[in-house]
Order: structure tokens, then C-alpha cells, then sequence
């Protein structure tokens, strides 16, 4: 009796032994993202909701008043000074969306298609689409500013052909046209890569099969490629949405935010009101409010994302 | 079968990758300083790619040659205080361009010749960088600072005050050498944060070869007045080419600037508190410039001074803009510097200023700092060859700048009616970049018709700008 119930106890202690070590590992496996994570990411953001609750200035702690949820009910008061150039740069990042979204999946995804054929040189056609993608978003945007700006590329060669010249980077909506045009170039290798690795997952007998039942290319794409591709096409329509909504850099170089401001997005308006005006608070509570919004559209994303991953196994 | 076909393009693209980061590196640092020069709301004095043949050539056998002609000659090298004697200062600047070369260059020949040692440090976005080290509380000695900066700097703790010594060391009648406004921008609250290093005010570059085809001759001595000035636009302006290369943003803004004062009113009111340029002046100046614009040149907008460019390849007569295109206009044998127009009552050009300031309370630093300005003030026709107007009266009007650097005395003298801002912190960016920047654009650009509405609504929002400042900054 006294045996077994040292035998219980030592298996019970030995249990435990095991069942403790057990759960530090998994822990001091992401050990090391979890320190930078801590330390650039979780910390900041409960710092700036710490500093949207002040007229914040941090080289000016001798005045810092607590204002409560001002900074953020300025959002909403049309007669604050944030309200109109706040809601103009959130209404140009979501014309921005609208613009670059489409593109940036669709011609991913033909380009994928045709990167995927089996011919000459295809490896050297994968790794030309993809080497703009590892420029810095300063090197593809100023590259594309001598190219739209007024003296620029284009004028100069519509101007020698004789065509009519365009204000590329001055009447609206051709800035539109010309910073989605630069961000497709840019960063549609990216998409291409991830459709491209996808496609090469889906057996060519099925393909195959297909022609043997006759049907045409265009057929066999929408009939195998694209429902096969569904999960891969919704988490790159996920990441797309993401970048497109933190676009900066292009329109800070290429336009800067004009003409009058139209295409100043909302992170270059957080950026103005911080640091240019050092409203510190209030970019904070912007920054915040923002936040929020792609955090309700990533996991609306992640519901529709999980629901076709049932689908697709169903 | 399917692992084998994605391993190649991988590794090949790889290769490209680290191909492309490698040329980023050199890439990106050649970039930046034009891209810092589309910040039209600060008037951020860069000019196109760094040119190695801009290199200046002050041999120390010039600086010889120089010290006589300067005006106190007392102040030569060598001369440092005491306690200054081996020192050593870092002075950021926000020179990014092919001035910063100019400005490292006169640091080293003064580092050769008295005792102390001053690095010249050019910062891109030195505002950011001057923020970010003073919560650090790794702040530089010094810096060079624009005008507009000053009281906002001061009163963000950034600046420190130039102690009695220091001031000391100027002597006590430096302050009549300067034009009275340049001379006020570096004092806030009765204490002394900056010394007036140059100013670089808007330039007229004309069209050389046009003028003399049209027979149109240009005053050396004084600027066109409004008729010689209307009467040569409407000369000169043809089919293919345009009489003059008007944009927006910040040339909009500095020629709204201009004729605002140039007729007779105000951006602001005396006491830096209500915004006035939606006065009488305020309209006449928006219209007159918009009126120049639809009449007289091409549709050009966008960041980036596009008007330069259309100017530089021949397709405009005349353009205003700052003299940090100097380097690059001289390239161009046809171009020529005069005088922004007087084309209202009165006249005035706008114009920033690089002023030198103290980060450091430290006595014997700023002693030494002390010594730096005084020498480099007294040299600045060496300076004047990065393409800025020296403040100082007496070199300004010295023969020395004549002779050595004559683009820059072609216009020199719009430094006596230069625009200098109040001393008052965040005024420039309330009153231009949030305020009367948006109107002009808005109209110049065709989508606000009523010029007095735009300009209301402008300084409505400024005046609301301005009250919530004197709340931050009164304590």
C-alpha cells in the first residue's frame, strides 16, 4: 500500500516535473520575437494610447495637460482643427485602396499564370517581375516621380511624339493613376511569387484530365485554377488591402500629399500633425482610431479567410 | 518534380535581391536631398543630386587673401578665448545638398587655424533628428537653424540661450551689421538663441538668350519695376515658349508672400496672434499671381519645383524660386540673376535664413561655438559660393562678393527688404502650411474660383491654430 502510493506519488511529482518543463519551452522558443515584440510593438501602442489622453509634446513635459478623450472627439467635431484634413486623408487612402487593390491581385495573378508556363527563360522572366520588390519604397518612388513629374519622362516623349501631355502628378485623378501604377511595379513581384508557389501546388493531372474532357484553357482556368487558388487569393486580397491602407511613401515623395492635399493619406496626416506640428497627442489618437479600423477589417478577413478554409475542405 | 521547379527561380532570385539591396544603399543617399527639397512648407534649401564638380577651392592661401577684406578684421582666426582653446563642437546643419560640402570645408580650415575643432554634421531631416537627440539628451553643441525655427526650437527646450561671454565675444555693435528683421528672428523672450549666417531670398532667372532676342535689357542695379516687368511677359510669351514658370505649393506660397507685402499687408498681425492675409493685399497678391499664372505660363504642378525644370529646358522665360538652384543654373550658359520684380508699392522678396545657434549651456563650448561664428561670419563671401546671401552689411557689400561670387550679387541686395517671420513658436507652420498654403494652391490650381472665400477659410483655421499655440506655448 505504502509502496503503491509511493509509486503514484512519485509518478504524480515526476508528472508534474515534466508537465512544468513542458510548458516553459514552447515559451522560450518565441522567446526572442516576443522581446521585440514587446519592445516595438505591445509597448508603444499602450504608450500611444497613454499619450492620446494629453496635449502631448515630449520635449515640452512642463506643459501636459490630461484632456480625457478630447484628442479623439476632435475626430469627430467638424470645427476641431483635425476634423476636415483628417477625414480628406482617410478618404484618399480608401480611393487609394480602391485603386491599387484590383490591380495588385489581378495582375499578380496573370502574371503568375504566364510565369508558370513551361518555356525558355522562365526562371529569368520570375526573378525580373520580382526584383523591384526589393527596392526601398524611396528608390521606386522617386525613380517614378522622374518619370511622371512635369519635365519628366513621359512629357518629354509625348511632347516629341506630338500626343497631348497629361499633369501625371498635378490634376487629379491622374496622381491616382500614377502612384498606383508605381506601387504595382513596385511591389506586384511579392503577389506574384505567393500565386506562383501556389499554382505549383495544383497537380497537373487535373489539368490533364480537363483536356481530355475538352475544355480550353479559359475554361480549365476557372474551373481549376482560380476555385484551387481561393485560399492563397484571399490572403494575398488580405495583405494587399493592409499594405495599400499603410501607404506613405509613394505620395510623401512623388507628390508631396497635393495637389491641395488630395493625396495626402492618413499616414502621412498623422505623420504632419506629430511631428510637423508636434500635436503629439492628437497623432496618437489618430493613429489609435485607425488602428482599430484595420484591426475590424483584418479579422472580417480572418472569418472569411477560416470560413473558405472549411469550405475548401468540406 | 514540383519541389525541383521552385528551387531554381529562388536561389536566381536571391541573387537579385541582394544585387538590388546593395545598389539601394548608394542609391538612397544620393536621392534624398531631393527629395527633402519637395518639403515646400519649410523651404527646405537643397538642390538636385550632389555634384562633385561643385567642390569649392578654399586653399588656404585664400583665406590669407581674405581676412583683410573683411570687415573686423580683428575677429581672424586664432583669436579664440582661452578657455575655447581645445575644444571640440559637432554642428549639425540641415545642408544636404552641395552647400553642405561648402560648409564642412570652411569648418576644416577654421579647425586648422585657431584650436578648435569643429565637425560639420549635415542632417537630413534635422528638425526630426534635433527632436529625437534632445529627449535622448544627446544633443550636439550647435546647429545651423532656419529662421523660421527658432522661437519653436527655443521654446521647446532644444536651443539653449547664448550666455553674456558669448555675446561677449561679438561685441556689443554686431547687431547694426545686419538688416534690423534677420537680425530680430534669432531672439525669443529677450534672450539671444541665433546669429544670422546668410539669407536666401526668391531669385529672378531669366532667360538670357530670350531677352536679348526680344531686346529687352536687364537692370543690374535695381529690380524691373511692374511695367518694364508686364511688358516683357507679355513680350516673351509665345506659343512654345512661356513668359514665365509659375507651379504651386512652395513657389505659390513665397510669390503669394512676396506680393502680400510688396502691396502693402501682412501675414500676420504685429504681436504674431491673428492671421491678416486674407486682407485687401491678400486678395489683390492671390489674384495678381493667379492671373500671371493662367495667363503667362504652361499648367505645371506637382512637388518636386517642376517649374525649375520647364525653366531650365528652355519652355519658360523667367522663373522665381530659390537660390539653391544656383549651382545647377550655372550650368546653363543662357541663364541669367536679377531681382525679383517690384511690382506693388513697397518692396520685399521672400526669403529664408540659416542662423547659427548653441545647443550646449556648457561656458567653455559655447566660448568656443563663440569663436566659430564670429570667423565664419566674417568669411561668409566664402560661403556666399554655395549659392546664399551673406548677412553681414559689410561683407555683403564688399567688392569680394562681386568679384568671387557674382550670380549672388546679382541679387544681393533683395536681402535689405528680406521677410523674416515674428519670433513666435509654430508660426510659420500655422500661418503657411496649415494656413494660406492650401488657398493659394486651391486656386492656382483652378478649384477654388473665389479668392477671398479661400483665403477666409484660411485664416480662420490659422487664427484657431495660432490660440491653441499661445495656450502650449505660454508656459
Amino acid at each position: 500500500m505504502a509502496a503503491l502510493n509511493q509509486t503514484t506519488q512519485s509518478t504524480a511529482a515526476s508528472q508534474q516535473l515534466r508537465k512544468k518543463s513542458f510548458r516553459w519551452t514552447p515559451y522560450l522558443f518565441i522567446l526572442p520575437h516576443l522581446i521585440f515584440f514587446l519592445a516595438f510593438l505591445a509597448w508603444p501602442f499602450f504608450y500611444g494610447i497613454y499619450i492620446s489622453l494629453f496635449s502631448f509634446d515630449f520635449l515640452r513635459p512642463e506643459f501636459r495637460p490630461f484632456v480625457g478623450l478630447q484628442n479623439y472627439a476632435n475626430l469627430f467635431d467638424a470645427t476641431s482643427i483635425q476634423f476636415l484634413d483628417f477625414w480628406r486623408s482617410m478618404r484618399n487612402t480608401g480611393t487609394f485602396i480602391l485603386y491599387s487593390v484590383p490591380p495588385l491581385v489581378i495582375v499578380a495573378l496573370v502574371l503568375a499564370v504566364l510565369l508558370n508556363g513551361k518555356f525558355r527563360g522562365n526562371n529569368l522572366f520570375r526573378a525580373i517581375y520580382f526584383a523591384p520588390f526589393a527596392l526601398s519604397v524611396t528608390v521606386a518612388a522617386v525613380l517614378w516621380r522622374w518619370i511622371f513629374e512635369q519635365g519628366g519622362l513621359f512629357e518629354t516623349l509625348s511632347m516629341q511624339l506630338g500626343l497631348p501631355t497629361i499633369a501625371w502628378l498635378g490634376d487629379m485623378p491622374w496622381p491616382w493613376v500614377a502612384i498606383t501604377i508605381a506601387t504595382v511595379w513596385w511591389t506586384v513581384g511579392f503577389n506574384t511569387v505567393i500565386f506562383l508557389a501556389a499554382l505549383q501546388d495544383i497537380p497537373d493531372s487535373l489539368y490533364e484530365a480537363a483536356a481530355l474532357d475538352g475544355a480550353s484553357n479559359i475554361n480549365q482556368f476557372f474551373s481549376i485554377t482560380l476555385p484551387l487558388l481561393r485560399p492563397v487569393l484571399i490572403f494575398v486580397l488580405t495583405t494587399t488591402l493592409l499594405a495599400s491602407a499603410n501607404l506613405f511613401g509613394q505620395p510623401f515623395i512623388m507628390t508631396a500629399g497635393g495637389p491641395v492635399n488630395q493625396t495626402e493619406p492618413v499616414m502621412m496626416r498623422i505623420y504632419n500633425e506629430g511631428f510637423t506640428q508636434n500635436r503629439m497627442g492628437s497623432a496618437a489618437a489618430m493613429s489609435i482610431f485607425v488602428a482599430l479600423i484595420l484591426l475590424t477589417l483584418t479579422a472580417l478577413n480572418f472569418r472569411i479567410f477560416g470560413q473558405s478554409d472549411e469550405n475548401a475542405r468540406a | 518534380m514540383i519541389r525541383k521547379a521552385t528551387h531554381s527561380p529562388l536561389w536566381i532570385i536571391l541573387v537579385i535581391v541582394s544585387l538590388f539591396l546593395s545598389a539601394c544603399g548608394s542609391a538612397g543617399s544620393s536621392t534624398s536631398p531631393t527629395v527633402a527639397s519637395s518639403d515646400g512648407s519649410t523651404g527646405a534649401p537643397t538642390t538636385a543630386p550632389a555634384d562633385g564638380a561643385a567642390a569649392p577651392t578654399t586653399a588656404p592661401a585664400d583665406s590669407g587673401a581674405a581676412a583683410p577684406t573683411t570687415a573686423a578684421g580683428a575677429g581672424a582666426a586664432g583669436a579664440c578665448a582661452p578657455e575655447a582653446q581645445g575644444q571640440t563642437i559637432t554642428m549639425w546643419s540641415p545642408l544636404t545638398g552641395p552647400d553642405g560640402k561648402f560648409m564642412t570645408d570652411l569648418a576644416t580650415q577654421f579647425s586648422s587655424e585657431s584650436g578648435v575643432t569643429v565637425n560639420h554634421l549635415p542632417q537630413p531631416d534635422y528638425l526630426q533628428k534635433l527632436n529625437a537627440a534632445a529627449a535622448a539628451q544627446k544633443l550636439p553643441e550647435m546647429t545651423v537653424i532656419r529662421a523660421d525655427d527658432i522661437a519653436e526650437m527655443a521654446a521647446r527646450n532644444v536651443l539653449k540661450p547664448m550666455s553674456e561671454t558669448t555675446l561677449g565675444v561679438f561685441g556689443s555693435d554686431i547687431s547694426s551689421d545686419f538688416p534690423e528683421q534677420v537680425w530680430g528672428v534669432g531672439e525669443f523672450r529677450d534672450q539671444r538663441y541665433a546669429v544670422p549666417l546668410d539669407v536666401h531670398p526668391l531669385v529672378l532667372y531669366y532667360n538670357k538668350d530670350l531677352f536679348q532676342q526680344a531686346g529687352i535689357t536687364m537692370p543690374t542695379d535695381r529690380p524691373l519695376t511692374r511695367e518694364e516687368f508686364e511688358q516683357a511677359i507679355t513680350t516673351l510669351n509665345k506659343d512654345n515658349v512661356a513668359g514665365i514658370a509659375l507651379g504651386s505649393g512652395f513657389q505659390g506660397g513665397t510669390l503669394f508672400w512676396t506680393l502680400l507685402r510688396q502691396f502693402g499687408g501682412t501675414i500676420v498681425s504685429e504681436d504674431g496672434s491673428q492671421a491678416t492675409f486674407n486682407s485687401d493685399a491678400g486678395v489683390q497678391a492671390l489674384t495678381y499671381l493667379n492671373d500671371l499664372k493662367q495667363k503667362y505660363s504652361p499648367q505645371i504642378s506637382g512637388a518636386g519645383d517642376p517649374e525649375v525644370k520647364v525653366f531650365q529646358q528652355g519652355r519658360a522665360a523667367m522663373v522665381m524660386h530659390g537660390p539653391w538652384h544656383i549651382s545647377d543654373m550655372q550650368k546653363l550658359p543662357f541663364v541669367g540673376f536679377a531681382q525679383v520684380p517690384q511690382i506693388g508699392s513697397q518692396y520685399a522678396v521672400w526669403g529664408g535664413s540659416h542662423q547659427l545657434a548653441m545647443t550646449t549651456d556648457d561656458p567653455a563650448k559655447q566660448a568656443a561655438g563663440a569663436c566659430w561664428i564670429n570667423w565664419l561670419s566674417q568669411n561668409s563671401v566664402q560661403w556666399a559660393k554655395a549659392g546664399q546671401v551673406p548677412i553681414r552689411n559689410s561683407v555683403r557689400t564688399s567688392d569680394m562678393l562681386t568679384s568671387e561670387v557674382p550670380a549672388v550679387a546679382a541679387f544681393a541686395a533683395e536681402a535689405e527688404d528680406v521677410i523674416m517671420p515674428q519670433s513666435v513658436p509654430g508660426l510659420v507652420p500655422a500661418i503657411w502650411g496649415e494656413g494660406f498654403g492650401q488657398a493659394v494652391d486651391s486656386v492656382l490650381l483652378g478649384q477654388q474660383q473665389d479668392v477671398k472665400q479661400a483665403l477666409d477659410t484660411a485664416a480662420a483655421k490659422s487664427d484657431q491654430i495660432l490660440q491653441q499655440n499661445r495656450e502650449r506655448y505660454t508656459q
